[in-house]
């Protein structure tokens, strides 16, 4: 009962002087309130005593207020401060009271503040101020307060006596009003501090000295210890038992009830039991304490005595002193002296690290009293030592300390771990490996399991124990398995790869290896199986991307196949090559390289074949033939790779003359890469720990095809299987070193030299298993054959980079893209070039976002027709906008790759930069355009250029002739009248001018006759060229009499042209005929129909002329003959020449010199 | 026909070459043919003898003129025009006109018919041959021709 109440009261301690400081701000605020509304209980009580004046009330706010803000303001600094400035004016409101007081005269106004009209006049106490003893006591409180915030000891002190001698002068004034004394009050001019007053001020300076808790005089109240109780047991006691007794006395004395003697004996008896009974229930309290105490102090004893004389480390620290006690214990475990470690903190000392935080460890040991637990503590030197530790709080000598009690579990710890360490390893190495490992027996119960089988399956070992093996199997595999068991059972090994289903159903393939055993006497397998998904999946990866690039070579649009480089054979040719040659695929096969070749291009091929081929592309286009034997130009790239064994290359045929290609379907075509799948196997050794093989199991044996003798004892690095022992060696060592310093699994490659000399690849994983003393027991060597694996992605690799460089060097884009979305899945650099986009960004684009905006709906539509089946091909012209801005044209050819329903999936585009074209053809077509202007524009020039030949021909036939003229007509006239002075050599000049001089009117005659004829228009008509001819002839004759020619024209020539021009035509030659037969005997000219349908000749027997100028004679102006040998002016046949071309016909001539010449012509084609 | 008009031909040559004024006259003389022969250096000179009214004293001969020989290419005034207005005049509408000219286009052939030329004659470069070709012109337009009476 005492107890709790001990209990309660420490609990709610701390809140007494805040409450007291509240009390007096309540009191302060109520009589205010009673004297603003007039009510008098709240001003003076009891009733008829003195009133509690209003400057009192303020003073008693503002000290509460001051103390509750110093009290409960724990350090925040506004707070504080405000609770200082309260209190400085507390001080001065006593002072200013006091000093009211004592200059009475000079009425500073101390009682009329407030309510000055509701004072009750007294004439000997003017104007209701506050009594002199409430100033006092308001100063001395305040001193009282102002000390809370000093540190110094002796204002404490000062500030607490201050305090207590208010209370004392505040418990007087109470005291006197109880025995109705009135002492202070009959001293004139005074008024005296009102009951009310008294008590608020006795709360607050009671509230005071408590706000100092520890550190002021009433700290005995805050002890747990015995004094602390005797205090706060007979503290209330000192106050309420003289008081109640010696009132008690007063009333009976003023009621006449007895007398003085009786009454103070009442009061000293009275208080003497009062104070008895409560001294002994206090001396009971604080005797049953004490004994507690001394219980508590014999512990401490005894652990003290304990400690100093232990082996067992112990230790006594305090929180604050750090260690106490250092037992001989501690200096052996932790090899600190007592000297060193004493003063230290053990936590600190000992590095201390427990499983709980700091915060977690206090609060338990404040809520228990202790904690024990595993710590890792650090001795002197360095080392680590685990400790089980327990930590008990005790007190002593009212100060808190612990007890630690450690003993040292290392050792133990260390084994442990070793234990744990080495079990984690050992399922560490079987699980590190994706094989699985499991024992069932003849009646198909499963009987051991390794984690990872558990771990794969996803079952737990209970499940496990009720399986069958063929309950992890995927049913379809389920007879192959079961056959595999019974093999098992029979021959005592077999084999399997069958696909592995776990709990949630999905389906591993794995490689399954079984054995016959017996254990206890039972026949069982023991199996193990590896996971081969990876192995798979590069296989499929493998094909996929053959499967791709096939697609690639088959699908291509431009012509492609692949030759043997020895026979120059072909192996395998695409649909382009087939469609665009015209050789069935059969045809081909049975060709080599050269029968599609012209003839006149064989020695530059073998030239080429002759050296080794290093570059891919031959930039000059070479000539190729189709089987129709027609030739076209193609444009080859080539590359060397392996095909079915043989030396091959692969080639790209872009026909440069004609683009664009059908779409191709896709065929069945042998594999381009070598297929590799190999059984996968998993092998094991076992090292001692000097690293010799200890133990081989026949799956290595197999692999490697050694005998165990081969191996066994040996140091791993001097084994056979090793093609570089030296190097083996190092690297050995250091996986075995790795692996015991890790004490995990270390991974490693490397090839390894079989019995037959076979290299294979080995993976595998390096595992040290330690012993329970922590030294390696044995090393575990697990190994997986990775040679098919690493022969596959090497493949693929090596296929991809092959065809990425095939397919990057053409010369023209191509790009496979989805053809759902239109999003590129691959394309070659070429394209990239041209789109204008870095590889990175074009990867996430389709072709829309590179089509030029305006294009983009137009060749959508084209795309999707083709792509759905509704036109026949996809081939567009249309622009792409580069990220620069730029625009490029481009002629895409794309075809689709479909799946059985005809959906397509993918769109496999050669795309073609036709800028350039698109350039010249946009220009030719522009020229086109403006052609008829040009025409008009030449006809008019022409015109122009007529009119003016025409000015220039009438010119001249006007104006030239007349020199000439002159030049005759005065020749003659000399020679007429001046005959008889002229000599013969004078009369022949003047001839010789008069002859030039026409012979120059002829010529001029006979340019102006060409120019007329290639200016006039024709007029066809059917024209009778015999009788034309004859009359021509006939005019000859009669120009010439003397002369005998034979002349025969042959009946019924016509011809469909222009009558004029015609004769002017035959005029020239049977003139030219008539003149060149002139020096001929028998002379003879003819005219008939010559040898091809439609043709003429004229022939004669003349003079004739070399074949070599046969082509020469027709030009203006040129003459084979001297003038003196023939007459002429060289454009007769010039005109000839002219009219015969306007007519759209042909004249050639034939002679030999003295043979004749013979004119052949036509008027029309 | 009377003596008179028989001993009174005049001639009128309109032609700018002098070189072809001398031969033509000298053609006229070797051949008799003319008694007054008149010549016209250009186009607008010979309108001006033929229509003009400073050169009163001419007109005695003009009346007189019995052969105009007429050369298309003039200075001024081409001789096509020339010819255009002699037969647009009263006066010398019936005078019969020559052309004598070394062209032989065809167009001013016919351009010279179409405007009432009486003859076309080209000059030959031959003047034997060019005298010849005067001498039948004389003949036939100064002494068989017969001329219409004016007055």
């Amino acid at each position: 009962m005492i107890e709790r109440l001990e209990e309660q009261y420490f609990r709610f301690n701390r809140w007494l002087s805040p409450v007291g400081a509240g009390i007096a701000v309540l009191f302060g605020i109520s009589v205010l309130v009673g004297w603003g509304y007039d009510i008098d209980i709240l001003r003076s009580f009891p009733q008829e005593t003195y009133q509690a004046k209003p400057l009192t009330a303020i003073g008693l706010i503002i000290a509460g207020i001051s103390l509750f803000a110093l009290v409960t303001g724990h350090g925040t600094r506004p707070l504080l401060a405000l609770g200082n400035l309260l209190g400085l004016v507390f001080a001065a409101i006593g002072v200013f009271i006091v000093a009211d007081q004592l200059l009475i005269d000079l009425d500073l106004g101390s009682g009329s503040l407030l309510f000055s009209d509701r004072l009750h006049f007294d004439p000997l106490v003017p104007l209701g101020r506050p009594a002199i003893e409430t100033g006092v006591v308001f100063v001395l409180s305040a001193f009282g307060i102002l000390g809370l915030g000093r540190r110094s000891r002796w204002a404490v002190l000062a500030a607490n006596i201050s305090t207590v001698v208010a209370m004392m002068i505040v418990l007087v004034a109470i005291i006197l009003y109880i025995f109705d004394f009135r002492g202070f009050q009959n001293i004139p001019g005074f008024t005296s501090i009102a009951l009310n007053t008294a008590v608020a001020v006795l709360v607050l300076t009671f509230a005071i000295l408590l706000a100092y808790r520890e550190r002021g005089l009433l700290s005995i109240l805050w002890s747990r210890t015995g004094g602390g109780i005797l205090a706060r047991r007979l503290f209330p006691f000192i106050f309420v038992v003289p008081i109640i007794f010696g009132w008690l006395r007063h009333q009976g004395e003023k009621a006449g009830l007895y007398g003085t003697e009786f009454g103070i004996a009442l009061f000293t008896a009275g208080t003497v039991i009062g104070f008895g009974l409560i001294v002994f229930f206090t001396a009971r309290t604080i005797e049953s304490f004490d004994l507690r105490r001394q219980i508590a102090e014999n512990a401490v004893v005894r652990k003290a005595l304990m400690i100093g004389s232990s082996l067992e480390p112990m230790m006594i620290w305090s929180p604050e002193r750090g260690i106490l006690e250092w037992n001989t214990g501690c200096e052996k475990l932790y090899g600190f002296s007592a000297e060193e470690a004493l003063g230290r903190t053990s936590i600190d000392l000992l590095k201390t690290r427990m499983k709980p935080g700091p915060a977690e460890f206090q609060r338990a040991l404040e809520e228990s009293g202790k904690w024990s637990g595993e710590v890792e503590q650090t001795t002197r030197s360095g080392e680590m030592v685990i400790t089980e530790s327990a930590y008990q709080l005790i007190e002593s000598d009212g100060e808190l300390l612990i007890i630690q009690h450690d003993r040292d579990i290392t050792e133990r710890k260390r084994y442990e771990q070793a234990i744990i360490q080495a079990k984690e390893l050992n399922d560490y190495t079987i699980n590190s490996l994706p094989a699985i490992f499991f024992l069932f027996d003849s009646a198909g119960r499963m009987k051991k399991w390794n984690q990872n089988f558990l771990r794969i399956t996803g079952y737990t070992a209970e499940e496990m124990g009720e399986m069958q093996p063929l309950d992890f199997i995927v049913p379809d595999d389920h007879t192959l398995v079961a056959e595999k068991i019974q093999e098992v059972m029979t021959t005592g090994k077999a084999e399997a790869e069958a696909r592995l289903m776990t709990a949630d159903a999905r389906v591993i393939p794995f490689y399954f290896l079984g054995s016959r055993i017996t254990v206890e006497g039972q026949i069982c397998v023991v199996g193990s199986g590896t996971d081969i998904t990876a192995q798979k999946r590069a296989i499929e990866a493998a094909k996929e991307s053959e499967e791709r690039y096939r697609l690639l070579f088959d699908s291509n649009p431009c012509p492609m196949w692949v030759y043997d480089r020895e026979t120059l054979q072909f192996l395998a040719v695409n649909e382009a090559a087939v469609k665009s040659y015209g050789f069935t695929r059969r045809e081909f096969l049975s060709m080599n390289m050269t029968q599609i070749r012209p003839e006149e291009e064989l020695p530059r091929l073998y030239q080429r074949l002759a050296g080794e081929i290093k570059t891919l592309t031959h930039p000059t286009p070479w000539t190729h033939r189709r089987k129709d034997g027609s030739k076209f130009e193609v444009e080859i790239t080539s590359h060397a790779l392996e095909f079915n064994g043989r030396q091959a290359r692969l080639v790209m045929a872009i026909d440069v003359t004609q683009r664009s290609e059908a779409l191709k379907q896709l065929r069945e075509s042998e594999a381009l890469f070598k297929s590799v799948f190999d059984q996968q196997f998993q092998f094991m050794m076992i090292l001692s720990p000097e690293r010799k093989i200890m133990q081989v199991n026949e799956l290595s044996l197999k692999a490697s095809g050694y005998e165990r003798e081969d191996l066994l004892g040996k140091n791993f690095w001097e084994i056979p299987l090793w093609p570089q022992r030296e190097k083996m060696k190092q690297e050995w060592n250091r996986r075995l070193d790795e692996a015991v310093a890790t004490g995990r699994s270390v991974i490693g490659e490397e090839y390894f030299v079989t019995a037959s000399g076979e290299r294979r690849l080995a993976e595998s994983a390096t595992t040290a298993i330690f012993g329970p003393d922590g030294t390696v027991s044995h090393y575990v060597v697990q190994a997986g054959d990775a040679t098919a694996r690493r022969e596959a992605e090497e493949s693929l690799r090596e296929s991809e980079q092959r065809f990425r460089r095939m397919f990057d060097i053409v010369s023209i884009g191509i790009a496979q893209a989805d053809a759902q979305t239109g999003r590129f899945i691959l394309f070659n650099r070429r394209f990239a070039e041209i789109a204008g986009y870095p590889v990175e960004d074009l990867r996430q684009m389709t072709f829309k976002q590179l089509t030029h905006p305006e294009d983009a709906e137009a060749d959508a539509r084209k795309f999707f027709e083709a792509r759905d089946g509704k036109a026949p091909q996809y081939i567009n012209e249309k622009r792409y906008l580069r990220p620069d801005g730029s625009i490029v044209w481009v002629r895409v050819n794309a075809s689709f790759v479909r799946d059985a329903d005809g959906t397509a999936l993918q769109s496999i585009g050669v795309i073609e930069d036709i800028t350039e074209q698109k350039r010249a053809r946009d220009e030719l077509l522009e020229l086109n355009a403006t052609l008829e202007e040009r025409v008009e524009e030449r006809t008019r020039k022409l015109e122009t250029l007529n009119r003016e030949l025409e000015a220039f021909s009438y010119s001249v036939s006007h104006d030239l002739r007349a020199p000439l003229r002159a030049m005759d007509g005065f020749s003659q006239a000399v020679l007429e009248d001046y005959a008889d002075k002229l000599d013969e050599n004078g009369v022949d000049y003047l001839n010789r001018i008069r002859s030039a001089s026409q012979r120059m009117a002829s010529m001029i005659d006979s340019l102006l006759g060409l120019s007329r004829v290639s200016r006039s228009a024709l007029s066809i008509g059917t024209t009778d060229l015999t009788s034309m001819a004859r009359e021509i002839a006939s005019d000859l004759a009669a120009a010439s009499p003397d002369r005998i020619v034979e002349v025969s024209i042959e009946d019924g020539l016509t011809a469909k042209c222009d009558a004029r021009l015609a004769r002017i035509a035959l005029e020239n030659m049977l003139g030219n005929a008539w003149k060149f037969t002139s020096k001929t005997e028998n002379a003879s000219v003819s005219f008939s129909r010559g040898p091809e349908p439609g043709e003429f000749v004229i022939r004669d027997n003349g003079a004739g002329f070399e074949a070599t100028y046969a082509d020469t004679i027709f030009g203006a102006f040129s003459r084979l003959h001297r003038s003196d040998e023939f007459e002429g002016t060289g454009i007769g046949l010039a005109t000839v020449y002219r009219i015969i071309q306007m007519h759209g016909g042909t004249i050639r001539a034939e002679s030999e010199p003295g043979q004749g010449a013979a004119f052949f012509f036509t008027f029309t084609k | 026909m009377s003596t008179s008009s028989e001993s009174k031909r005049s001639i009128l040559l309109i032609e700018d070459d002098a070189n072809d004024i001398e031969l033509t006259k000298r053609a006229f003389e070797r051949n008799r043919l003319a008694n007054v022969f008149l010549v016209a250096r250009d186009g607008a000179e010979a309108l001006e003898m033929l229509f003009g009214s400073s050169m009163e004293a001419m007109h005695a001969d003009l009346s007189e003129l019995q052969l105009i020989l007429l050369d298309l290419k003039l200075p001024k005034v081409s001789g096509l025009e020339v010819l255009r207005k002699i037969r647009a005049d009263e006066r010398t509408r019936m005078i019969p006109v020559v052309i004598l000219t070394s062209s032989d286009e065809e167009r001013d052939v016919v351009e010279s018919y179409g405007l009432g030329a009486n003859s076309y004659v080209r000059k030959p470069i031959d003047f034997e041959q060019f005298v010849e070709a005067v001498r039948e012109l004389g003949l036939y337009w100064l002494v068989l021709n017969k001329t219409i009476k004016r007055d």
